[in-house]
């Protein structure tokens, strides 16, 4: 559901795009829960896309003293961190890939709200914004996914729980402007209902976010 | 690359030179004041006019002004600055202001939306 993907060690002939397309088949694993009973289990071929490009941008005083940052929340709604792209249909999958801008700051992930999704397992070791030492962990850097070479895909349907994208403005300057370039994907899908063993092997599969957790 | 030439007005009331694009950080390129014919010797200064987004701690932020570059342009003086001016990024809008109204006084910006 949350993928960073890492740059290529070698270039694939013929180019296979780094977008869902038409005909992909896409497989959501039995972890998915059943707020998001539409997509638990199933299989799925596209059958058409739309792609929607916007771009968002945060100016941002610097968190190194009073811990301040700004959370972008990916969800549907009309509060003032909201940003709604999620879909609204139970027949939309949105592959939204995000990349930044360089600059001095630094982005941590949340889903649900409260759970930072990069943590590690010795007691504390989880990001924490006031900690001039622990707010890097787990923390994204803009060159990690870049504005024109997004590396950074997040899979939503409908109903899914608010991703948060908090953004921190590293020491050293006293303002910035984080710039987040966003594609959204929107592909319509098809269930099928009896797969055949080879559309099962083929389809990308879609793990829900707790299974990044163990 | 867009360039404007303006005459020089006072901090009240600054020249704006860029307004933001929400995609980008502008950077002055060059400045060339010609204070040839100038009233007095004129301080110019680039100002970031930057309106900051809601963050956790500030729920209502105020637009605010960053000064970002400074130098003084004797009378009867014609010069240019580039090199000084590349590490400049403005977040939000790019203005200019000089010490006093010289309406002899003309300067000229260019600048550019840093792409990456």
């Amino acid at each position: 559901m949350i993928e960073l993907r890492p740059e290529p060690l070698a270039e694939v002939r013929p180019p296979v795009s780094k977008y869902l397309q038409d005909k992909y088949l896409v497989r959501f694993t039995d972890k998915w829960p059943s707020t998001m009973a539409h997509v638990t289990g199933k299989l799925f071929e596209i059958d058409k896309t739309n792609q929607v490009p916007y771009v968002r941008r945060y100016i941002l005083p610097t968190g190194a003293v009073t811990g301040d940052y700004r959370d972008v929340d990916l969800s549907n709604g009309t509060g003032a961190f909201n940003e709604s792209l999620y879909p609204e249909n139970n027949s939309s999958l949105f592959e939204i890939s995000l990349g930044w801008k360089l600059g001095s700051y630094v982005i941590h992930v949340y889903v649900p709200a409260d759970r930072h999704l990069h943590s590690l397992e010795f007691a504390g070791m989880y990001p924490i914004m006031t900690n001039a030492t622990l707010r890097y962990l787990g923390a994204r850097k803009p060159e990690d996914s870049p504005y024109n070479d997004h590396r950074f895909f997040i899979y939503a349907v409908k109903d899914l729980e608010p991703i948060i994208l908090r953004h921190f403005v590293l020491p050293g300057v006293a303002w910035e402007k984080c710039i987040m370039g966003i594609m959204v994907n929107k592909c319509h899908i098809v269930e099928i209902k009896s797969p055949t063993e080879e559309q099962l092997r083929k389809a990308k599969v879609i793990p829900y976010h707790e299974e990044l957790r163990w | 690359m867009p360039v404007l030439r303006f005459t020089a007005l006072a901090v009240g009331a600054p020249q704006v030179v860029a307004l933001e694009r929400l995609d980008s950080k502008i950077r002055p390129t060059f400045i060339l004041v010609d204070n040839t014919l100038g009233a007095a010797d004129r301080t110019i200064t680039l100002r970031d006019s930057l309106l900051p987004d809601r963050s956790n701690l500030v729920v209502a932020p105020a637009l605010t002004p960053v000064d970002k570059f400074t130098a003084t342009w004797v009378i009867t003086g014609c010069a240019s600055m580039d090199d000084e001016l590349k590490d400049i990024e403005i977040l939000g809008d790019l203005q200019c202001y000089a010490n006093a109204i010289d309406a002899l006084c003309i300067i000229t910006i260019g600048y550019e939306f840093i792409k990456d």
